[in-house]
C-alpha cells in the first residue's frame, strides 16, 4: 500500500505533470464552453435546453408529446405567418399572390396564432428561425422515442420476414443466426417503458472527443514517467535490491496506474458531466435509457444514470487499456522515441484495420475492436448489433467489453513478466540483446570530424535513420491510398476553368454570359411551370417531368455562381487572370491553416531530433564535451546543421508528396499567371507570378520549419529530460494543429504555417524578418545552453 | 604551471570555494576531502565547466578564461560517473574525442591504440560500451582523458569500480604519465595516491587546509599512521568511527 502510495506521489510532486495537467483541464473547460457561449450549434445555446428539460420534468411521456407538440405548432404557425408577412411586402406580385395562397392553405393556424405573431415571446431561444429548428429536434427526439415500440415490432417484423426468405432459411446460415438472436433480444426489449428525455445532456457528456484526446495525452506522460524516468536515472537497480523491490513495485505500478486513470477521467469526464448538468440541465435520470432518443435501438436494460455510470466505466477500461499499452512498451524499450514510434505503427496499425475491416464483413469484430473503434464509447451501447468472427455470432456490447477486459490482463501479466525479466536480466543480459548491441554497421570505419559523429548519433544511435525509412512508408501508404477522384461539383467547375483558363477576352466573356442566359432562361422556365401547376393547368407530377430539364441545368447553377464571381473579380482586377485554383487552394492552406501533412512532419520531427541533445546529458558525456577543444560551439553548431539537414529531407518528402498529391488531383495549372488571380491573394503585388509566390510561399514554410527545429531543440536543452521535453515540444506545436483540425478551433499559437498572414503585402516585410530574428535568436540560445 | 589565486566561488549564499590559493607543477597531485568539501566545484571551475566568483586561474602565466579553446586543447578530463555513449564501439567513442581534442587526424589511429594499450582494453574495443562492465567504461574513460597527451589531466575517482589488479595498472599509468604533465585526482580511495602524488590538496568545508607531500602530512596529523589515518584525524571531527 506504502509503494502505491509513493508511485502516485512521484506523479502529485512532479511539478511539470500538474502544470500539464491542469493546462488540460483548463483547455477542456474553454471547449466545454465554446458550444455553449462562443459557437452554439445551430444557435441554440445550452439555456434553451435547460429550460425546456425544467418545463417537462415530472409529466408524463404523453403530456410531454402535447406539450412539445403545441409549442412546435406554434413556433412553426407563427413561422409561417412571418412568412406569408414578408411575401406580402414583396415587390413581386407572384410573390404577393402566392403570400395570399399560402395564408389560404393554412387558414386556421393564420387565424389561431395572427394575434400571438405580433408579439411573440420565444422563450427557449428568443427569435423565431431558431426556436422552429430548436423544436424541430426535439419534436424529432420525441417522435423516435414514441415511437420505440413501433420500432421494436417493426424490426421484430422485418426479421421474421428475412428468416422466411429462402436463401437464409438454412440451420448453419450465419446471418440467420445473427438474425434470430437480434429478434430475440429485441423482443425482450417489448416491455420496457420510455418517457421521453431531452437527449442533449448525455449525448454532449458522452461524446466530446476532444477530452478523450486530452485524457489519453495525460494518460500518455503519466505512464511514461512510472517507467522511462527510472530508467533514465538508473533507479532500477535500486528498486531490484530493496525488499519490496520487483513484484511489489510492478504490481504497485500498475495499481497506481488504474487509480490514476480512475482519477483522471474522473476529473476530466466528471467535469464534463457536471457542466452539461448544470448548463443543459437533466431531466429524470432513473428513466430507462431508451427514453432517450439515441439510444432507443439499445438493448441494455438500464436507466440514464446507470447509463451514464456504465460509459464512465468503459471508457475507464478502454483508457486503462491503453495507459497498460503504453506502460508496457514503456518496459520493454529504453528510450522515449522508441516507444513513440512504435506506439505510432500501433495506432496506424489500428486504424488501417478500423478503415479496412468493412462492417458486413466476416471479420466485422475488428472493425469495432481496435484502438480507434473503440474510443466511441457510445457506439459499444448505442444499437444492438451482432459481430461475426467467421461463423461465430457474438453480441457486440459483451464482447467488446469481454476483449478489452482480456487485453487488459495480457498487458498486465506481460508487463510485470517483462519489468521482472528487465531487473533480473542486470537490464543487459538477454542474448538476443547482446547480439543486436554487438552489432556493428561501421565496425572499420573511422571518422575524422565532429559532424560525421553527430550524423552517426542522429542516423544510429537515436534511431532515426529507422524514423525517415518510417516516415517515407507511412508518406508513401497515405498518398497510395489517397482518392484523387474529383467530385461531380470540383469537376464541373475544373473543366469550366479549364475552358476559361488564362485572360479574360471576349470569346471567354461571351461564354460566361451566355451560361448566365441559360440558368436565369432555365429558371424563369421552371417558375413558369410552378405557376402552371398551381393554377391546375398541370398535375403535379406533370410539373415534375417538364419541370426536370431546367432542374438539371440549375442543379450547377450554385457552382456556377464561383465562376461568376471569378468573372467578376477579373473585370475589376485587369491583371489577374482565369486560373482553376482548388490545387493552389489546398497548397496554401487558404481553407485550412492546417493540414494533416503538417501534423505528420511535426510529430516525426520531434520524435527524431528531440534525442540529439539530451543525450549528452543523459549518458553524462556532456562533462567530457564541456572540455574539449571542439565540445562546445564546434558540437553545438554540428548538432544543429545536422538535425537541419535531416528535417529538410523530413521536409521536402512531406512537400513533395503533398504537391504530388495534389497536381494529380486537381493539377497546378497556369503558374506563369500573376498570382492576383487567386483572389485570396488579391492584396499581392500584380507582378508577381504564381510560381514566384509559390517559391516563396516554401521559402518562408522552411524558415518557419527551421525554426520550429531550433525551438524543439531549445526545449530539449532548457528541459534535458526526453519525456518533459517531448510533453513541451508537443504541447507548444501539436496541440494547436491538432485542435484546429479536430474542432475548427480557429487559435494556432504557431502563426507561421498559417497563410492568412502572407495574404498581405506587408507581411513579406515583417513575417520573414521576424522569423529569421527568431531563428537566430533560438540558434544563439542553444549553442550557448549548450555551454 | 597551473596557478589558482584568490579563488572564490558560492551557490546562493553558501561559499563553497574560500579564497583558495596554490601553484601547481608537473607530478600528480591528490585532492582529498569530503563530500561537500568544494573538490567537484574546484575542478569544475578548472576545466571551465564552471565560473569562479572571484579569482583567477593561470595557466602558464594566462588567465584559462581568456586561453578559451587553446586551454582545453591541452586539457584531459575524466569525470566521475560513467558518462559514455552505450551505442558506440569503445574505438569510436576514443575516436570522438580525438576528434573533439582536435587531435591531427593523421595521428589518431596511433593514439587510439595507445591510449587502449595504457588501459588494457585491446581486447574490447571493438565492442559496443552498451555491453562493458563498469570496470571497463571507469577505463574506456581514463583512455579518454588522456588521448591526445594533454598537459593537465583531471581525475574524478580514476579508479572506482576497479579490481586491485586494475588499480595497481592504473595508479602506475598515472604515475608514468605524470613525468611532462600536472596530474590531479580526486578520490576517497586515499592509499591509491599516498605513494603516487607528489603533493596532496587537503580541501574542509571549502577552504584550501593544506598543500604539501603526504609525508608531511602524515607527520603533522598522524606521527604513527598512514594517509588514511591523516584523512581521519582531519575530517572525522572527534566522532567516534
Amino acid at each position: 500500500m506504502k509503494i502505491i502510495k509513493y508511485e502516485l506521489l512521484k506523479i502529485v510532486t512532479n511539478k511539470l505533470f500538474i502544470f500539464i495537467f491542469l493546462v488540460l483541464w483548463f483547455i477542456n473547460f474553454i471547449f466545454l464552453n465554446y458550444h455553449n457561449y462562443l459557437v452554439p450549434e445551430n444557435d441554440i445555446s445550452h439555456k434553451a435546453y435547460k429550460l425546456l428539460v425544467s418545463d417537462l420534468k415530472g409529466k408524463n411521456n404523453l403530456d410531454k408529446g402535447i406539450f412539445i407538440n403545441d409549442l412546435y405548432q406554434r413556433a412553426k404557425a407563427i413561422n409561417i405567418i412571418y412568412n406569408i408577412q414578408n411575401y406580402r411586402k414583396s415587390d413581386n406580385p407572384l410573390m404577393r399572390e402566392y403570400a395570399d395562397a399560402l395564408r389560404d392553405e393554412n387558414k386556421e393556424i393564420y387565424n389561431m396564432y395572427y394575434e400571438e405573431s405580433k408579439n411573440p415571446i420565444w422563450k427557449y431561444t428568443g427569435n423565431s428561425d431558431t426556436e422552429l429548428v430548436f423544436l424541430e429536434i426535439i419534436k424529432t427526439e420525441y417522435d423516435i422515442v414514441n415511437n420505440y415500440h413501433k420500432s421494436l415490432n417493426n424490426i421484430l417484423d422485418e426479421s421474421k420476414t428475412i428468416e422466411n426468405v429462402s436463401i437464409f432459411n438454412s440451420n448453419d446460415n450465419v446471418s440467420l443466426k445473427s438474425i434470430s438472436k437480434t429478434s430475440d433480444v429485441y423482443r425482450s426489449m417489448l416491455n420496457t417503458e420510455v418517457n421521453y428525455e431531452v437527449g442533449k445532456t448525455v449525448e454532449k457528456i458522452t461524446s466530446l472527443n476532444i477530452t478523450d484526446f486530452f485524457v489519453l495525452i495525460i494518460i500518455f506522460i503519466f505512464s511514461m514517467i512510472l517507467t522511462l524516468e527510472e530508467k533514465e536515472k538508473n533507479l532500477l537497480i535500486i528498486i531490484k535490491s530493496t525488499k519490496n523491490g520487483q513484484f511489489t513495485t510492478i504490481v504497485s505500478k500498475i495499481v497506481a496506474l488504474f487509480i490514476s486513470t480512475c482519477l483522471i477521467c474522473i476529473l476530466f469526464y466528471g467535469m464534463n458531466f457536471l457542466y452539461y448538468y448544470i448548463t443543459l440541465g437533466c431531466g429524470d435520470f432513473f428513466a430507462t435509457v431508451q427514453s432517450l432518443s439515441m439510444f432507443t435501438l439499445s438493448t441494455i436494460k438500464v436507466n440514464i444514470l446507470e447509463y451514464l455510470l456504465m460509459f464512465f466505466m468503459s471508457k475507464c477500461l478502454y483508457i486503462f487499456l491503453l495507459s497498460l499499452l503504453i506502460f508496457y512498451l514503456s518496459i520493454k524499450f529504453n528510450s522515449i522515441s522508441e516507444v513513440l514510434l512504435i506506439l505510432f505503427i500501433i495506432i496506424l496499425i489500428n486504424f488501417i484495420v478500423y478503415k479496412g475491416v468493412d462492417v458486413t464483413s466476416n471479420i466485422n469484430l475488428f472493425h469495432s475492436f481496435n484502438l480507434i473503434g473503440l474510443i466511441n464509447t457510445n457506439e459499444i451501447f448505442r444499437i444492438y448489433d451482432n459481430l461475426r468472427f467467421y461463423n461465430m455470432i457474438v453480441s457486440k456490447t459483451s464482447i467488446l467489453l469481454f476483449l478489452q477486459v482480456v487485453l487488459i490482463f495480457i498487458f498486465i501479466i506481460l508487463s510485470i513478466f517483462k519489468y521482472l525479466k528487465n531487473m533480473n536480466n542486470d537490464l543487459r543480459v538477454n542474448k538476443i540483446i547482446l547480439k543486436l548491441k554487438e552489432f556493428k554497421l561501421f565496425k572499420n570505419i573511422r571518422f575524422n570530424s565532429v559532424f560525421s559523429f553527430e550524423v552517426y548519433k542522429l542516423l544510429f544511435v537515436n534511431k532515426s535513420l529507422m524514423i525517415i525509412i518510417i516516415f517515407i512508408l507511412f508518406v508513401s501508404y497515405n498518398f497510395k491510398n489517397q482518392n484523387f477522384n474529383l467530385s461531380y461539383n470540383e469537376d464541373f467547375y475544373k473543366n469550366y476553368m479549364d475552358v476559361l483558363s488564362g485572360h479574360l477576352d471576349k470569346e471567354k466573356e461571351e461564354i460566361i454570359e451566355n451560361t448566365l442566359n441559360e440558368y436565369d432562361k432555365a429558371s424563369k422556365q421552371l417558375s413558369e411551370i410552378q405557376e402552371k401547376v398551381k393554377s391546375g393547368e398541370l398535375s403535379n407530377i406533370e410539373g415534375m417531368i417538364v419541370s426536370q430539364p431546367y432542374e438539371d441545368v440549375l442543379a450547377t447553377r450554385s457552382i456556377f455562381e464561383k465562376i461568376e464571381y471569378k468573372y467578376n473579380y477579373i473585370k475589376e482586377n485587369p491583371n489577374a487572370s482565369f486560373v482553376y485554383d482548388t490545387g493552389y487552394n489546398k497548397l496554401f492552406r487558404v481553407y485550412k491553416s492546417v493540414d494533416f501533412y503538417d501534423i505528420y512532419l511535426i510529430i516525426f520531427t520531434v520524435i527524431s531530433i528531440l534525442a540529439l541533445f539530451i543525450m549528452e546529458y543523459r549518458t553524462g558525456v556532456i562533462q567530457i564535451l564541456n572540455t574539449a577543444k571542439n565540445g562546445r560551439v564546434k558540437t553545438a553548431n554540428k548538432k544543429v546543421l545536422v538535425t537541419v539537414i535531416f528535417c529538410t529531407f523530413l521536409f521536402i518528402i512531406s512537400t513533395v508528396t503533398e504537391v504530388i498529391g495534389i497536381y494529380k488531383m486537381y493539377g497546378l495549372p497556369n503558374m506563369d499567371m500573376s498570382v492576383i488571380s487567386l483572389e485570396v491573394f488579391s492584396n499581392l503585388p500584380s507582378n508577381m507570378s504564381i510560381l514566384t509566390y509559390l517559391i516563396v510561399f516554401y521559402i518562408v514554410r522552411y524558415i518557419s520549419y527551421i525554426l520550429i527545429i531550433l525551438l524543439v531543440e531549445y526545449i530539449s536543452l532548457k528541459f534535458k529530460n526526453m519525456i518533459f521535453a517531448f510533453i513541451v515540444s508537443i504541447f507548444i506545436l501539436l496541440i494547436p494543429f491538432v485542435m484546429n483540425i479536430i474542432n475548427n478551433f480557429q487559435v494556432n499559437l504557431f502563426p507561421f504555417f498559417n497563410i492568412s498572414l502572407v495574404r498581405y503585402n506587408l507581411a513579406y516585410f515583417i513575417l520573414v524578418p521576424i522569423i529569421v530574428i527568431i531563428n537566430v535568436f533560438l540558434y544563439n540560445s542553444v549553442v550557448k545552453k549548450l555551454e | 604551471m597551473l596557478e589558482i589565486k584568490d579563488l572564490n566561488r558560492s551557490y546562493g549564499n553558501k561559499l563553497v570555494l574560500k579564497n583558495i590559493n596554490c601553484k601547481l607543477t608537473n607530478g600528480v597531485y591528490g585532492l582529498l576531502g569530503p563530500n561537500g568539501a568544494g573538490k567537484s566545484t574546484l575542478m569544475n571551475i578548472i576545466t571551465t565547466n564552471l565560473k569562479a566568483d572571484s579569482g583567477s586561474i593561470l595557466w602558464n602565466g594566462c588567465e584559462i578564461e581568456n586561453l578559451g579553446n587553446s586551454f582545453r586543447e591541452i586539457l584531459g578530463y575524466m569525470p566521475q560517473g560513467q558518462g559514455l555513449y552505450n551505442g558506440f564501439t569503445g574505438y569510436m567513442f576514443l575516436n570522438y574525442i580525438a576528434v573533439l581534442k582536435s587531435v591531427p587526424k593523421a595521428d589518431i589511429k596511433s593514439e587510439i591504440e595507445r591510449v587502449t594499450k595504457s588501459v588494457n582494453l585491446m581486447d574490447s574495443i571493438n565492442k559496443k560500451i552498451g555491453t562493458y562492465s563498469g570496470g571497463m567504461k571507469q577505463r574506456i574513460l581514463i583512455a579518454s582523458a588522456i588521448i591526445g597527451n594533454p598537459k593537465l589531466i583531471i581525475f574524478d575517482e580514476p579508479t572506482a569500480g576497479l579490481d586491485p589488479k586494475e588499480r595497481i595498472r592504473v595508479k602506475n599509468l598515472l604515475g608514468s604519465l605524470a613525468k611532462d604533465k600536472i596530474i590531479i585526482i580526486a578520490t576517497h580511495i586515499v592509499p591509491d595516491i599516498e605513494n603516487m602524488a607528489k603533493n596532496i590538496l587537503v580541501l574542509k568545508n571549502g577552504v584550501l587546509l593544506e598543500e604539501t607531500s603526504s609525508d608531511k602530512l602524515i607527520q603533522k596529523y598522524a606521527p604513527n599512521g598512514n594517509l588514511e589515518d591523516v584523512y581521519m584525524s582531519i575530517f572525522s571531527n572527534g566522532e567516534d568511527l
